[in-house]
């Protein structure tokens, strides 16, 4: 039972006496339903007061008991505190305790008003909570003085308290908002399915207007998904982010009314005039709401975002209209939005491709390449789950081979795949990890691929051998031959202490020659050295020896050779042979 | 500047420590269950209670290996013109003998007994009144609680018959209206054996225990704290000075504290500039002050104090005011803790050097703590997976 705080947390707070604008009201209460302890205290401005921002404001602090480490909070006081919602701001209700819910976003660095305080948090006891409440005194001067959001801060969105974990996705780019400047249509009816590969989405289709129809694209996964289901909802355009100020997502229809009122659009009339005219409002599930974002704050580049909430239904149907009429639909949509209920927002993400990959990507156009790997073994396996997550969307894989389980020591696939053909399974996989991956599978020798396409070898930007097989890599060097085609041979030795990276230029020599006068002094070394190479037998009664890498060694060979490609697409240069090596030290370094 | 959580935070490593308190109640619970097995002397047992600073929460931890002292007072119905107080005090021996062979030992007016963490204090009293039979046996009167732990918000001490323990568990009950508002009783003195256990004398525990409470209320909650400061100064800077020491020196607390009080910094430093300056005339004429004690006002609780302890009481007194009074009104936080540690030891924690505190925190300018920073502190490894 948690009776006293430790000593790291009476050190936290008595730090916060050296602040001169902080009062302690209430010291440390210990909250059992909450599991924390709670710090009660007001903080002093220089600021000139607004309606919403006065001089003092009152806050209750939360820490864990695990402080420096743990979670911290802070909160407005009910009585006493910011009563409307901010900016960086959860959204501020009032709640069953002597806080509201608006805790204060004051982490971030980004931001005018973030990137003028100093480092980042630090997590000692005498410095992490001062730190914390230093920067809500930051946060509540920018809240009275208006920048909490200034152009060219990174746009945020404000906060939603969400009921529903289940997602609308739609795909909403940069060009594609060139287009809807070209739309003139504020209004109409969307389309959207639930994918059996995961019931929790909802995948926007068709957004249709009197004039416009847009069709958003998806990749392999999505649209060749079945469906569990499918439904409708309206839409409407709006000309910014719907908020009350400063910062308020509406909660309700006669705030979202005000919020839409203040950019001249009578959000009522419209749905009225619109869902109230036939059946639409029986069968419109949500209503959806557009508007225009940047990444900054009145930056240039936009491109369209969308929230949604549920359309209520009416618990029992209306009388005294006649069904099927228009009054009827009529007085069904004012009833609606007469409720006094609670806006279901849902949660809405754009799956634009730069959106998803912004946690890791190449540089631009890389990703865009087509490629093609031969063999999707060990090499292959992983490098193409390496390519497909940075956002390479265009892959296929070429193999004839079936999975077996002694693969999955150093393969991305598992047991769903055992004696399936690995080329189609990777497809799989890849297309799965993205919704713009077009990945395909060929299961067939290369030169069988080849010879029932007659474009094959000018259909990619990219072929990479991951066969370890002279005879693959000598087809592809015979046939990739177009300028501006790569030619890329990985293959690894015995022991996996060395990778041979050979990238070949086209339009020049023959690279088949190229490659073995490349390779030359390192299969020498490899004959002096390892003359004797010791593989393992598969299993009890095979007598297929396979050779004895480990997946450690093999990420960690293959994983530099991205950006060797990656270097070699943005300077280019000449056809040669990078080898990344293992010593015996575990160092890793890179020869060319 | 009166930095009160850093006074808060000294305070809970001067006061008992919770083993200590436990083992007070559990020491207690189980001698009462024992007494009141006892064939002999349940007989002339009518209560037993926990008296002293433990209840009136002044108490503080004993310096070094020292164990907390906790006072029990067995209550009788031995007559008091009958029974000599030594001979009542012999009718316990057979009994701790059997219960606490080994550890126990006759001092003077009161049987000790060395448990593991605490040492128990029995002291017998004769018979009291009906009345105050009655009282003796209520649950305000025997509870194991101290102040501390009954008087919250919402919750009081009263000295009746209706009187309920807090849930502590819960940490939320509330004192029914009736009960607050009930007449307390009006109490009257115990007798207890004198130091050298020759004859009766009187003592009032509850009336000393009811004029703290009060008194904390009237000092918002401070007054028990700031005896525990200044007992813990007093044990530990003047070591020295052989008298006053423990109730007596509450006692002089207890009357030049004022009322009103904001902080226990406040407190203290008002304590002793009320000490130095209400007894400046006793210490220039070469008297000791009296104090009557609460509820017997017969009774003097210096009556032991010889003028050279007063003296030298007093003028150490009086250097440690002007201490006081210098650490109070110095405005830098770390000059600050370092005079009151000066006063209180190392227990008083130091606050970091103003200047490179790691937080930017400034003492001077009304921008304080907004001060963007010239020094980077220690950078942070920043480490992803």
């Amino acid at each position: 039972m948690i009776n006293e705080p430790s000593n790291d947390i009476r050190l936290g707070r008595r730090a916060l006496e050296s602040i001169k604008e902080y009062t302690l009201l209430n010291d440390l209460v210990y909250d059992r339903d909450l599991s924390r302890w709670v710090l009660h205290f007001s903080i002093r401005g220089y600021y000139q007061p607004t309606d919403e921002v006065p001089v003092m404001t009152n806050w209750y602090c939360l820490l864990s008991n695990e402080y420096p480490f743990g979670s911290i909070e802070i909160y407005p006081d009910s009585l006493n505190g910011i009563e409307t919602t901010f900016q960086h701001m959860s959204y501020n209700a009032t709640s069953d305790r002597a806080w509201r819910t608006g805790n204060i976003c004051i982490k971030t660095n980004l931001g005018g008003w973030g990137r003028n305080l100093f480092n980042s948090e630090p997590f000692t006891a005498s410095d992490r909570l001062h730190w914390n409440v230093t920067r809500a005194l930051a946060w509540v001067t920018a809240a009275a003085e208006g920048h909490l959001a200034q152009d060219g801060d990174p746009y945020e969105f404000p906060d939603i308290p969400k009921s529903k974990t289940s997602t609308f996705v739609f795909n909403e780019t940069s060009e594609g908002f060139e287009a809807w400047s070209e739309i003139p249509d504020e209004h109409g009816v969307f389309e959207y399915f639930v994918p059996t590969l995961n019931s929790n989405i909802r995948v926007i289709e068709r957004v249709v207007g009197k004039k416009v129809g847009l069709q958003y694209e998806w990749g392999s996964a999505i649209k060749k998904s079945t469906r569990l289901s499918e439904g409708r909802g309206y839409w409407l355009r709006l000309k910014s982010t719907p908020v009350l100020s400063p910062w308020q997502i509406p909660m309700n229809f006669s705030e979202l009314a005000t919020a839409c009122q203040v950019q001249g659009i009578n959000f009522f009339q419209i749905l009225r005039e619109n869902l109230g005219k036939n059946s639409l409002t029986d069968e419109v599930s949500h209503i959806a709401l557009g508007f225009p974002v940047g990444q900054y704050i009145n930056s240039s580049d936009q491109r369209m975002h969308w929230f949604h909430f549920e359309w209520p239904k009416l618990k029992d149907d209306i009388k005294g209209y006649k069904k099927g009429t228009s009054s009827y639909y009529r007085e069904k949509v004012d009833r609606i939005l007469s409720m006094q209920v609670s806006l279901r927002w849902t949660i809405s993400e754009n799956w634009a491709k730069d959106q998803l990959t912004a946690r890791g990507r190449l540089s631009n156009g890389f990703d865009l390449l087509r490629f093609c790997i031969i063999g999707a073994g060990a090499i292959g396996s992983s490098f193409a789950e390496l390519l497909a997550r940075l956002g390479c969307h265009s892959i296929t894989v070429v193999d004839h081979d079936i999975v077996a389980t002694g693969n999955f020591s150093r393969h991305t696939l598992d047991m769903r795949s055992c004696t399936k053909f690995k080329a189609a399974e990777l497809a799989n996989r890849l297309n799965l990890i993205f919704p713009f991956m077009e990945t395909l599978g060929k299961t067939n020798r290369l030169n069988w691929v080849a010879k029932s396409n007659s474009d094959f070898y000018r259909d990619y930007d990219i072929f990479v051998d991951a066969t370890g097989d002279d005879g693959v890599l000598a087809a592809l060097c015979s046939n990739v031959t177009e300028d501006n085609q790569l030619l890329v041979s990985l293959s690894i030795n015995v022991n996996a202490s060395e990778l041979y990276c050979f990238l070949g230029v086209t339009g020049g020599d023959d690279l088949f020659v190229r490659f073995n006068e490349l390779m030359k002094p390192w299969s020498a070394k490899q004959q002096r050295e390892e003359h004797s190479p010791v593989f393992v037998l598969e299993n009890v009664g095979c007598w297929h020896p396979v050779f004895p890498a480990r997946i450690d060694d093999i990420f960690g060979l293959l994983a530099p050779t991205i950006r060797q490609l990656e270097q070699h697409f943005i300077d280019g240069g000449n056809t040669r042979l990078v080898v990344i090596k293992r010593e015996e030290t575990g160092n890793i370094n890179i020869i060319s | 500047m009166s930095i009160n959580t850093y006074f808060t935070d000294f305070l809970a490593s001067i006061r008992l420590t919770a083993t200590q308190k436990s083992e007070s109640k559990r020491g207690h619970k189980t001698l009462r269950e024992r007494l009141l097995a006892d064939d002999d002397l349940s007989e002339i047992i009518v209560s037993t209670f926990l008296q002293g600073s433990y209840k009136r929460s002044t108490a503080v931890r004993p310096l070094g290996d020292k164990r907390a002292d906790v006072d029990i007072i067995v209550v009788t119905d031995l007559n008091r013109s009958e029974v000599s107080p030594i001979d009542a005090l012999e009718m316990f021996e057979p009994f701790v003998e059997k219960h606490y062979k080994g550890k126990w030992e006759r001092q003077g007016r009161s049987i000790g007994i060395s448990l593991s963490y605490v040492d128990l204090d029995i002291v017998v009293t004769s018979a009291p009144s009906e009345a105050g039979e009655r009282m003796m046996k209520s649950l305000s009167v025997t509870t194991d609680l101290a102040l501390e732990d009954i008087v919250t918000r919402n919750y009081d001490w009263r000295l009746n018959s209706a009187w309920l323990e807090p849930n502590l568990e819960l940490g939320n009950s509330v004192l029914a209206e009736s009960i607050r508002s009930a007449p307390e009783w009006q109490g009257e003195p115990l007798w207890i054996p004198d130091r050298d256990a020759n004859t009766w004398e009187e003592t009032h525990p509850l009336e000393q225990i009811r004029w703290t409470r009060e008194k904390n209320k009237n000092t918002n909650g401070h007054y028990v704290n700031v005896v525990k400061a200044l007992k813990w100064w007093r044990t530990l800077k003047l070591t020295a000075i052989k008298y006053p020491k423990g109730y007596p020196v509450e006692h002089m607390i207890g009357d030049c504290c004022p009322d009103n009080i904001e902080s226990v910094a406040e407190g203290v430093v008002a304590t002793l500039r009320n000490f130095v300056d209400n007894y400046s005339t006793y210490r220039n004429n070469g008297t000791v002050p009296r104090f009557p004690d609460r509820g017997v006002p017969s009774h003097n609780v210096w009556h032991r104090i010889t003028f050279d302890d007063f003296l030298s009481f007093y003028d150490s007194t009086k250097e440690y005011c002007g201490l006081a009074e210098e650490a109070f009104n110095e405005t830098s936080l770390r000059l600050q803790t370092e005079k009151w540690r000066d006063i209180f030891g190392d227990k008083f924690p130091f606050a970091p050097n103003d200047d490179d505190s790691n937080s930017g925190g400034n003492s001077s300018g009304p921008t304080g703590g907004f001060t963007p920073r010239q020094n980077l502190s220690e950078p942070k490894q920043e480490r992803f997976a």
